[in-house]
């Protein structure tokens, strides 16, 4: 594994790269809503464009000024990248405060995860297909937060790696996770996704196992 | 499912805080959320005029 450490992602002119495979068939990208407004032009002037874009602020896309003139949906499919979105509360959590806010809101997460990495898997499968690398941005509002989760959780679930090793990864290029010290479900989730994780590859592999 | 929140939680909400804090507060060059807040001369309401260093 190929562990990128630039520090260019400065939030919110971000858009910085987190990990890449050592073969450099997978490659993840972190950043905010501004990065996904950029990503037709990140696109003319890489190597490695970026084919798949996951939204975890669906509903603040819809709301916020200056998003494409042709809408978000136009803009990705003329960038030709491939789209999901979901909308994920983003609110704070105390587990001592509020146990019953903070285990709704890590169940909700914990069922979007799920349906994430069955669009990823889909995805990766059909990558392989047409000999091409799995080039993600994932990306919510601020880009600290839900999507880095998002990423962390990918990590686990697709690369093996352990809660910390997946969040070190990111504090390298992203060192500003502020957010995380306010919500609490998300070490909750973090740690049953990474205690479950065989049994979630093979609900994952059943519900994305097409027939021939 | 979730289990119910455990002492492991805690250690991995424990442990991972720290190396946020640390992450944080290490350098100065490692602080870019506060100094983009500190600046703060974007319309955060407003995406098309966010800056962007691609």
């Amino acid at each position: 594994m190929i562990l990128v450490t630039s520090a260019d992602g400065r939030w919110p002119c971000d858009l910085c790269q987190i990990f890449v495979s050592e073969t450099g068939e997978q490659r993840y990208y972190l950043g905010s809503l501004a990065a996904a407004n950029h990503v037709k032009q990140h696109n003319e002037n890489t190597d490695a464009p970026i084919s798949m874009v996951l939204s975890f602020c669906g509903r603040e896309m819809q709301k916020i000024r200056g998003q494409p003139y042709e809408g978000w949906e136009h803009c990705f499919r003329s960038a030709n990248v491939t789209h999901h979105a979901w909308s994920m509360d983003d609110v704070k959590t105390n587990h001592n405060f509020r146990p019953d806010v903070c285990a709704d809101m890590a169940q909700q997460w914990f069922t979007m995860w799920i349906q994430m990495c069955e669009e990823l898997m889909l995805y990766e499968t059909a990558c392989a297909h047409a000999i091409l690398p799995l080039t993600v941005l994932f990306h919510c509002f601020g880009g600290i937060h839900r999507s880095s989760a998002a990423l962390c959780a990918w990590l686990l679930f697709r690369h093996d790696l352990s809660p910390m090793e997946s969040l070190c990864l990111l504090l390298k290029v992203r060192p500003s996770l502020a957010p995380w010290t306010q919500r609490d479900h998300v070490f909750w989730v973090l740690h049953e996704w990474y205690c479950q994780r065989e049994a979630l590859r093979d609900l994952v592999r059943l519900t994305t196992c097409r027939p021939e | 499912m979730l289990r119910p929140w455990s002492d492991a939680v805690e250690k991995l909400r424990d442990e991972a805080l720290w190396h946020i804090r640390h992450a944080a507060t290490a350098t100065e060059h490692h602080t870019p959320l506060c100094r983009s807040l500190a600046a703060f001369p974007y319309d955060f309401g407003d995406i098309s005029r966010w800056p962007m260093a691609l």
